[in-house]
């Protein structure tokens, strides 16, 4: 479904950038969305009709009174759980990053059958790189699921901004674990403690608040059940595969001719994602052991 | 046989083992827990649990050679495999070892709770042999 993935249409369309995507993707998690905001996701009311009705507060009453909604479809909207893209686009508003005329534009095309926002960036940086974007089918494949995963067992909004690595100064974990068979593929994420304790936190569902065994063990399962459902998919078209142990490192960057990297924006904070046919090279003396 | 499963958890994960142990204990189980294989062949042999349940990626002894050793010892009894890994060669593979069924992580509620009414109707089903 193209609307899943709104917050990379927002991107890839230049609305958000890596200065403002944290801090408005932080900003949706916890953001209302006006029920004008929310008529208009749903192609409702037009833009102008939004407008007219965007902070009134006898919205119901002003909604019928106008003939833009029937009592049915006031009813459903009230009941309605925002979805992520009404979410964000509440904040664009609020910050004044876009107005309610291109918002309503941005909605409605992000809907199109043939927006395909991750899959776009991911060609875009092969491309980049000199490299072949059927050939690396396997790496679009991928991100598209890991970033399916963010939002199931992240319960996160995830974009992937590209060409751009992360200043990360403080000390880094890298959570990385290998599949082989028919495909071989490395695949880690590089973070900081505070993302690692949020990630934990969101999978175990309990709270996080020291780099433990606990919290590794938690993002190493996460890893674990991610890549499982990758092999699973290949498996689907006929390439056996097997994962290795996830393992954890202190402060390892992985290195390598053919790893891609990636910086996934999330709403607790940013990441890289690496992924290598020929796995990372690594200094395994900073092996994280307990 | 006790009214109460006696269920060994077998994953190298303390997160899986803790939320499972929870799962099971609502579920009026008994909970023994083994990192890997080699420690749920031990107690398989020592504690004879009633059923398994059984990771496949796991450290020194994985799980495809733990549920063949558990299988040699003790032919009957019930193993659930829960994995990340289920491919479909894995799925063949372990059902063919005498896996009763396989779980692909990340689970559900509901599905532990089927796979305890089938191990519960395994062992009964033993019993009554």
């Amino acid at each position: 479904m193209a609307n899943r993935q709104f917050s990379q249409y927002l991107l890839n369309r230049g609305i958000l950038s890596s200065d403002n995507a944290g801090r408005v993707l932080a900003k949706s998690l916890h953001a209302v969305p006006d029920l004008a905001v929310l008529a208009l996701e749903k192609g409702l009311i037009t833009s102008q009709q939004a407008k007219k009705l965007l902070g009134v507060k006898e919205f119901v009453v002003a909604a019928l009174e106008e003939n833009y909604l029937n009592a049915l479809q006031l009813d459903e909207l009230k009941k309605a759980v925002p979805d992520r893209s009404a979410c964000l686009g509440q904040v664009l508003l609020e910050e004044g990053i876009v107005d309610i005329h291109t918002l309503a534009k941005l909605f409605e095309d992000s809907k199109d059958e043939d927006s395909h926002p991750v899959d776009d960036v991911i060609k875009e940086m092969l491309e980049a790189q000199g490299w072949d974007a059927h050939e690396h089918a396997y790496i679009r494949e991928y991100v598209k699921l890991f970033l399916r995963a963010m939002r199931k067992f992240m319960h996160t909004e995830a974009l992937i901004i590209p060409n751009e690595d992360l200043d990360l100064v403080d000390a880094t974990y890298l959570i990385y674990q290998s599949m082989g068979g028919a495909l071989r593929l490395t695949v880690g994420c590089r973070m900081t403690g505070n993302v690692l304790l949020a990630m934990a936190g969101r999978f175990s569902g309990e709270e996080e608040t020291e780099v433990n065994e606990m919290a590794i063990d938690s993002i190493e399962e996460l890893a674990n059940v991610i890549n499982g459902l990758y092999i699973v998919n290949m498996s689907g078209h006929s390439h056996d595969m097997d994962l290795d142990m996830p393992r954890t490192l202190e402060n390892g960057v992985p290195a390598g001719e053919d790893v891609f990297a990636l910086r996934v924006e999330t709403e607790f904070g940013a990441f890289m994602l690496y992924l290598s046919r020929e796995g990372f090279m690594l200094n395994e003396k900073n092996l994280f052991g307990w | 046989m006790a009214d109460k499963l006696k269920i060994l958890i077998t994953d190298d994960s303390k997160l899986l083992r803790k939320k499972l142990r929870e799962e099971l204990e609502k579920l009026d189980c008994d909970v023994l827990e083994a990192e890997n294989g080699k420690e749920a062949i031990m107690r398989d042999l020592t504690e004879q649990p009633d059923g398994v349940i059984l990771d496949i990626v796991m450290p020194e002894v994985g799980g495809i050679e733990t549920l063949q050793v558990i299988k040699e010892i003790n032919p009957e009894i019930p193993v659930i495999m829960l994995s990340s890994a289920g491919t479909s060669q894995k799925l063949k593979q372990t059902l063919e070892l005498g896996a009763l069924d396989f779980i692909q992580k990340p689970y559900t509620s509901e599905q532990i709770k089927q796979a305890v009414e089938r191990i519960r109707r395994k062992v009964e089903e033993n019993h009554g042999k």
